[in-house]
């Protein structure tokens, strides 16, 4: 079958019958394919996902249904679990595909990573839509520092912080994005992020931090929803809270809020009642 | 206009429940009978129809010519229309239409090699044939389920850019029409 040869509307037909990861396969093809794939118009996707954890990078995409479709995971080469691997070529990049994985898997031969997975990113985002909103989940391990991409403007972020070089990376960048409507933190170290008004008017705030007590961020939460996990939090914490929904003097946004705490003790609940 | 069918009329049972029908030629001089409801299916011979002012009365003294179809697509086609023309108006798909399967009817009347699926979904885009259209789709789309980029470029055909650039020296190198 000579794909080519079909009209472009055909073509674009075709493809909107495959899922992510095959178009982005067939978009490494050859420039012509390349090329067809970044003007088709792939509607049925509402949001792009992009995940590091320590060295490995991974795009996929939310569709109207709420499935998460892997696209593209990127490792070191060294990772190379099967001797079969084909070359490819990624917006001008040489990379190895590996094809035993469920997706693309592709494996970088060189270091710095990052410049390649940027372009890995334009291509993804040329594919399926620049303008669509970003998902930004970011997690490190032992070895690796966190890695936040500056070329996006998430609406949705997750992220890990576990030192204090991290914790100044992620102030940074927080205060250089726009506003995110959901951000998920969860911290390790001491952080001061909390100053930050993003974290004040974000719709959704869910946030783990030990070191965190519920007064850093609770007093000036100004969105939707709200979930303290492992905070330190006391029962004055809550009654002065709740005074302040119940006489109207703030959180008329606030349509949740859940606090798991990592110490019970010396809660009052009578008190709370009151 | 009237032609003489130099094959037998297709005559497709449910052809028969339906008073309105109209008769195609296709572009090799087969003739087929189609009913209204399924004709309906084709944008393009129903606006064909409609501007010629096709009625119940002179429909089948009036054969219409499908010069860029022919009989053996043409029969693929009236087969399909006669089978989904009384389907209930499917919802707009989305981008992904990952939970539709192809009903076991169409998945072998679709089951050709792949040059005669090529023909046949460039006829259903000329006819303008969504219902059709959207099932060679989703045969060509399960063809390139759990296959690797190089298996890709088999099933569908893709040069590599060396091949592509190959074509094109190959192509501007030859003599032109006067030449």
């Amino acid at each position: 079958m000579k794909f080519l040869k079909f009209p472009f509307v055909v073509q674009q037909e075709i493809l909107r019958f495959l899922d992510p990861n095959l178009v982005f396969n067939l978009s490494l093809l050859s420039s012509k394919m390349g090329r067809l794939t970044h003007s088709c118009v792939f509607k049925g996707i509402k949001m792009i996902c992009y995940n590091t954890t320590g060295p490995h990078f991974t795009f996929s995409v939310i569709n109207q249904e709420d499935e998460v479709l892997g696209i593209v995971s990127i490792r070191p080469r060294r990772e190379l679990r099967s001797e079969i691997k084909r070359n490819a070529r990624v917006s001008g990049v040489d990379a190895d595909v590996d094809p035993v994985t469920n997706y693309t898997t592709i494996l970088l031969k060189q270091s710095p990573h990052e410049p390649i997975v940027r372009k890995i990113h334009d291509h993804v985002a040329a594919i399926f839509g620049k303008q669509l909103p970003y998902w930004i989940s970011s997690h490190t391990n032992s070895q690796n520092k966190l890695f936040i991409p500056s070329y996006i403007k998430p609406k949705r972020v997750s992220v890990e912080v576990k030192s204090e070089e991290d914790a100044n990376k992620f102030d940074d960048w927080i205060q250089m994005i726009p506003q995110p409507n959901h951000i998920t933190v969860i911290a390790s170290a001491a952080i001061t992020v909390w100053d930050n008004p993003k974290f004040h008017r974000v719709e959704t705030l869910n946030m783990m931090n030990p070191n965190a007590t519920t007064q850093d961020i609770l007093p000036r939460f100004k969105g939707k929803y709200l979930v303290l996990n492992r905070a330190y939090c006391t029962d004055l914490h809550v009654v002065e809270f709740l005074h302040e929904w119940q006489t109207n003097e703030g959180f008329q946004n606030i349509k949740l809020v859940d606090i798991f705490m990592q110490f019970t003790t010396g809660f009052e609940q009578a008190r709370i009642r009151e | 206009m009237s032609v003489e069918p130099e094959v037998p009329i297709v005559q497709v049972e449910e052809v028969r429940e339906n008073p309105v029908l109209y008769k195609i030629i296709s572009s090799d001089n087969h003739v087929f009978t189609i009913s209204e409801h399924a004709v309906k299916l084709s944008k393009t011979l129903w606006d064909l129809i409609t501007n010629l002012g096709l009625t119940a009365e002179n429909a089948l003294d009036n054969p219409i010519p499908v010069e860029n179809v022919n009989g053996k697509n043409m029969e693929t086609i009236v087969q399909f229309c006669e089978r989904h023309k009384y389907d209930e108006e499917e919802p707009e798909y989305t981008n992904y239409i990952r939970e539709f399967v192809l009903p076991e009817w169409d998945r072998q009347l679709l089951s050709i090699d792949n040059e005669e699926l090529f023909q046949l979904i460039l006829a259903t885009n000329y006819l303008d044939i969504q219902k059709l259209m959207d099932y060679c789709c989703r045969v060509i789309g399960d063809m390139a389920k759990d296959k690797t980029p190089e298996e890709l470029r088999i099933i569908y055909g893709i040069p590599t850019d060396a091949e592509d650039d190959a074509l094109e020296r190959s192509a501007s190198d030859s003599p032109g029409p006067s030449g």
